[in-house]
C-alpha cells in the first residue's frame, strides 16, 4: 500500500487538496484551475481516492470531490516530536534573547 | 449496417456512458486476439501490458500522446467480454458476439468526464475503433504519423451533435 507521504510527495496532488480544502469541486473545475488535462487530473484523483484523502459526493447529476482529512492524522502524528523539537528551539531562542536584552 | 457514431448517456451518479456498436468483417477469435494480445493492441490502441486474469493489472501507454492508463481487468469472459477499470479513462467494456461470418463489437466506456472533454473523448474512442477495423484488415497505425485528421473530422461531428440548438 502507498503511504500518505508518498501520495502527498507529488506537488499537483497537494494543490488538488488545497483546492478541495477551499471548496468541494467537480473534476472539470480542477482541470480548469490546474491547467492540466482531464486524464492528468483523473489520474491524481484516483491516487488520492485510493489513499482515502478525497471522496466523491453525488449532487443531482454532478460528482463533487472533497477532502477526507482522516489519513492526514498519520502525517500529524509523525510531525509531533518535531513540533516539540521546534518548540524547545524557540524556547532556547527566547532565553537567549532574554539574556542578550539584559546586557 | 451499424451506425459508426457512438451514443452518449448519463448515469445518475454523473458519469457518462459512451457506446459504440460496430459490425466487423472478422471472426470473433481474431477480434478477441486484437483486444487481448499486447502486440495486436499496439496496432490500434496503445502499447499494452495486460495480465489476462480477473483482477490482473493493465497498463496502456498511448503512442500518439503522453497518456498512460493504469488499472485492472474487471471482467474476463473469453472470447466475448473483457473489461478494464482504468484510472484515466474509466471502465472500458468490450463485448463481442458472432454475427454471420463477422463480429458484432460493442464498446462501452463509463467515465467521469468534464463537459469540455466530451466531444474529444467521444472522437478519440471512435477513431480507435476505426483503427481496430484497419488493424484487423492488416493496416496497423503508424503511431509517429498517426492520422490526426481523422480524429479531427469525428471531433467536429461530435461537437456539432452536442451543440445546443438555438
Amino acid at each position: 500500500m502507498t503511504s500518505t507521504f508518498d501520495v502527498l510527495a507529488e506537488p499537483t496532488r497537494r494543490r488538488i487538496l488545497d483546492l478541495l480544502r477551499e471548496d468541494e469541486r467537480p473534476v472539470g473545475d480542477l482541470v480548469g484551475r490546474l491547467e492540466l488535462s482531464q486524464p492528468g487530473v483523473s489520474k491524481h484523483l484516483k491516487v488520492l481516492r485510493d489513499a482515502g484523502l478525497v471522496e466523491v459526493r453525488r449532487e443531482a447529476q454532478r460528482r463533487l470531490y472533497r477532502v477526507r482529512p482522516e489519513p492526514l492524522a498519520e502525517i500529524d502524528e509523525w510531525l509531533a516530536p518535531y513540533r516539540r523539537l521546534w518548540a524547545s528551539t524557540l524556547d532556547a531562542l527566547e532565553r537567549h534573547l532574554d539574556e542578550t536584552e539584559d546586557r | 449496417m451499424t451506425d459508426p457514431y457512438g451514443t452518449i448517456d448519463t448515469l445518475d451518479d454523473g458519469r457518462y456512458v459512451l457506446r459504440y456498436d460496430r459490425r466487423l468483417r472478422h471472426p470473433v477469435d481474431k477480434v478477441w486476439a486484437a483486444l487481448t494480445d499486447p502486440a495486436r493492441v499496439e496496432e490500434w490502441l496503445a502499447r499494452a501490458e495486460v495480465e489476462l486474469a480477473e483482477g490482473g493489472r493493465v497498463r496502456l501507454e498511448w503512442l500518439n500522446g503522453d497518456a498512460v492508463a493504469e488499472g485492472r481487468v474487471t471482467r474476463l469472459e473469453p472470447p466475448t467480454a473483457i473489461e478494464f477499470d482504468t484510472d484515466i479513462h474509466g471502465r472500458l467494456l468490450w463485448e463481442l458476439a458472432p454475427d454471420g461470418d463477422g463480429t458484432r463489437l460493442t464498446l462501452t466506456v463509463t467515465a467521469e468526464l468534464p463537459d469540455d472533454y466530451l466531444a474529444s473523448v467521444r472522437a478519440g474512442w471512435h477513431v480507435h475503433v476505426d483503427f481496430l477495423e484497419d488493424a484487423l484488415d492488416g493496416r496497423p497505425v503508424d503511431w509517429p504519423n498517426w492520422p490526426q485528421d481523422r480524429w479531427e473530422k469525428h471531433n467536429a461531428v461530435y461537437e456539432a451533435s452536442m451543440r445546443p440548438i438555438s
